[in-house]
């Protein structure tokens, strides 16, 4: 090759290096492209040597000022740092945060019903409370439970088990801290003494009692607006005002009980009780004009009486405390409809103001929506909406998250009824013995045996949904021993961020989510033992 | 070079592909002529000078460097008159000239909610497409970027360094993230037992 030939191509290449250093990112992205076409295997060696050598890596976590560490785990679940503390010691370190613990603890699990439990260690260890409450989250997909409470029925001290006809879990709290039952003790119960109500504790010691829900006025209790809250248990009672109006429902936080109270849907009134400073505020026919599925308020006293309106009933009101918002559900149509309000101002003379709603889907259009059950629960950060269309029904769910400011549906309705949830050895229960419930987006299935060994409940549990495809349940079985000989009439399962209930006629039983402390205990007591 | 100058920047202008130059023509360009074009037509268009830390100026456009919440500030504390360049004493150029990039895309979008730190809610680690592009750079370019936005105040541009390290680290083994950052395991087999057992549950 000549040497003035080869200078020259040498000169062109050394310009095209030029003219790549000055190009575009996406010119020089197509250029490198086009010659690595070219490339002869040895010359893809090099380039692979090349990339080797250089150091494209960067352990960028642990070189990050702190509060810039804070920012990326914003985006990240706790469990990720629990599982992350292994990387290596660094990270470890870096991981063992104060800041960072309290920081991840309070953005995640404020709004759970169980926070307070850990709140001490928030202060002292706030890792320890971290790693407590996401070990519970954890547990709750993986069916981790221990028994926390067996209560029989017959040995209640304020039960009357020789003249009870009916027994029933008539409410409880988030929290699962305590439950309320009524007891009827004739077939027709026709005066206030027939009826009793009984506040069940469901954590301490076994040896507190129970205690009967009085009303000084000795007026009976209606049981239908109703409402056990975290802090109160509140009631209507039959001779109260507010019985000519239908459809009242209650709601109650830490310090508020708000009562909405409709004729009808037209203009309902609201009634909040300040719990703290003895107030009470009513904010009377509150315009709630419905159109196409819409909700909208109008924020002022309702005018016209005759106005169009599509049926709607109102479901249940719940109390966000914090926010000092209330949320009230409605079915309408075909849709379910969370409207939520801010009532801080009622207390300061001001109007509900309107905040926001999230309607949901019904996917099975009920034919009479009166015999349409929805209510929706308070667990973590959600509201869990169930439906069941007749007592053999098995129920459907919903989750709503109400964390952020916008409720976003975390999961649709599932439709648990035609599914062919366990083998036919498993299930030759008619659908009454069995409980669908959902925590996150596991779902169980309690489902009474009876087999050899006396009668028990059986724990179905699916990792995860989905909802698209109908319910795609791969049950792993879990016996709970503990519900042996506790009957075969199973009334309902409360489910709450500690645990769950599952109550009979004859008992009830309380399960609670394992957490890490309690994993360590058992754990230790196991090595002990040894 | 001043005249040719001037005369490729009408032409992009017109053909209305760019409506403003590039960084890179403007670093070319000579700035008495390039003053003499911006004002008074375009307002957008007055451009300022960066210093970066190793001393290179970078010419840049007063609304894109207004994305930089610093320098947007710093603009307000002196008034409309700057000639001097700004120094940017903890970015080197590169870094710099990848920072400006990402303002160039972004300097029309809104403003970000005020309101936002208030929030409990889990933040989505969604990367809309542009940035996630822009973020396909070594680690320690990422680091530099989020260092940099985090000392010029682009939040926007600092929560798609976090997300795109959030997204790196989220739903990984602690054996990937040695192998995503090559971080060596330097537990002992004693500690390493330990802190499998107080840690492995949180494994996916």
């Amino acid at each position: 090759m000549p040497r003035s030939t080869l200078g020259h191509r040498t000169m062109a290449l050394a310009d095209a290096i030029d003219a790549f250093a000055k190009a575009q990112t996406n010119d020089r992205e197509k250029f490198l492209r086009e010659v690595f076409k070219l490339f002869e295997p040895s010359e893809r060696n090099i380039v692979r040597q090349l990339l080797q050598d250089a150091n494209f890596h960067f352990d960028i976590l642990v070189n990050l000022p702190g509060e810039l560490r804070l920012m990326i785990y914003d985006y990240l679940p706790p469990r990720d740092l629990f599982s992350n503390r292994q990387v290596s010691r660094r990270w470890r370190d870096v991981l063992s945060s104060e800041q960072l613990a309290h920081k991840m603890t309070c953005m995640n699990y404020s709004m759970c019903t169980d926070f307070s439990e850990y709140n001490g260690y928030l202060k002292t260890d706030p890792l320890r409370a971290l790693r407590n409450l996401a070990f519970r989250e954890y547990a709750t997909r993986e069916g981790l439970v221990r028994l926390r409470k067996k209560i029989d029925v017959n040995r209640l001290p304020s039960s009357r088990p020789n003249r009870r006809r009916d027994w029933a879990v008539k409410g409880y709290p988030p929290s699962l801290n305590y439950v309320v039952v009524r007891e009827v003790s004739t077939d027709s119960p026709s005066s206030f003494s027939d009826v009793k109500l009984l506040l069940v504790p469901l954590v301490g010691s076994s040896g507190r009692a129970d205690i009967e829900l009085l009303n000084p006025q000795r007026e009976q209790l209606w049981e239908k607006p109703f409402h056990p809250g975290e802090y109160f248990v509140a009631a209507v009672t039959q001779l109260s005002r507010l019985m000519q109006f239908e459809n009242v429902a209650i709601g109650s936080s830490k310090n508020y009980v708000i009562v909405r109270s409709g004729n009808g849907n037209d203009n309902p009134n609201y009634i909040f009780f300040d719990m703290t400073t003895r107030e009470s505020r009513v904010v009377e026919h509150y315009d709630e004009s419905i159109t196409d599925s819409q909700l909208v308020l109008t924020f002022k006293k309702a005018n016209e009486s005759d106005r169009h309106r599509r049926q709607s009933v109102p479901v249940t009101i719940e109390i966000l405390e914090d926010s000092k918002q209330v949320v009230v559900g409605h079915t309408l149509n075909r849709s379910f409809l969370l409207c939520r309000y801010n009532f801080a101002e009622c207390f300061a003379g001001g109007e509900m103001v309107y905040v926001d709603k999230c309607e949901l889907p019904i996917q099975h259009i009920p034919t009479d929506l009166q015999h349409h059950r929805v209510r929706f629960r308070r667990t973590k950060n959600a509201f869990m909406l169930q439906e069941r269309r007749s007592p053999t029904d098995v129920c459907t769910h919903a989750y709503v998250d109400l964390k952020g400011r916008r409720p976003s549906v975390t999961q649709r309705f599932l439709d648990l009824k035609d599914k062919e949830l366990f083998g036919r050895h498993d299930c030759p229960m008619p659908g009454d013995r069995r409980r669908a419930f959902c925590y996150g987006d596991t779902v169980y299935v309690a489902n009474v045996i009876n087999d050899n060994t006396g009668d028990g409940v059986v724990l179905w549990r699916s990792r995860g949904v989905r909802v698209r495809d109908g319910l795609d349940l791969a049950p792993e079985k879990q016996v709970l021993e503990d519900t042996k000989q506790l009957g075969r009439d199973f009334q309902t399962v409360a489910i709450a961020d500690a645990g769950f209930l599952l109550s009979f006629k004859t008992g009830l039983i309380m399960y609670e989510w394992l957490d890490y402390d309690s994993v360590e205990e058992q754990r230790a007591a196991e090595e002990a033992s040894q | 070079m001043g005249l040719s100058a001037s005369r490729q920047i009408e032409t992009t202008a017109i053909s209305g592909h760019l409506a403003f130059p590039t960084t890179a023509q403007l670093h070319h360009i000579n700035l008495p002529v390039f003053r003499q074009l911006s004002t008074p037509t375009a307002v957008n268009m007055t451009n300022m000078k960066l210093l970066s830390s190793d001393n290179v100026e970078i010419s840049v456009e007063k609304d894109v460097a207004e994305r930089s919440v610093l320098i947007k500030n710093m603009l307000e504390d002196v008034g409309e008159t700057m000639d001097a360049p700004i120094p940017i004493p903890n970015v080197n150029e590169a870094v710099l000239r990848k920072v400006i990039e990402w303002c160039e895309h972004h300097r029309n979008d809104p403003p970000p909610p005020a309101d936002d730190d208030s929030d409990s809610r889990k933040k989505s680690t969604d990367i809309e497409e542009w940035d996630q592009k822009f973020m396909q750079v070594d680690q320690e370019m990422l680091f530099e970027i989020i260092l940099a936005a985090n000392y010029l105040d682009i939040k926007p541009l600092l929560d798609v360094g976090c997300k795109t390290v959030a997204n790196m680290i989220k739903g990984k083994s602690p054996e990937e993230i040695r192998k995503t950052f090559n971080i060596q395991n330097d537990f002992t087999p004693e500690e390493e037992d330990q802190i499998r057992r107080e840690n492995e549950w949180a494994e996916e």
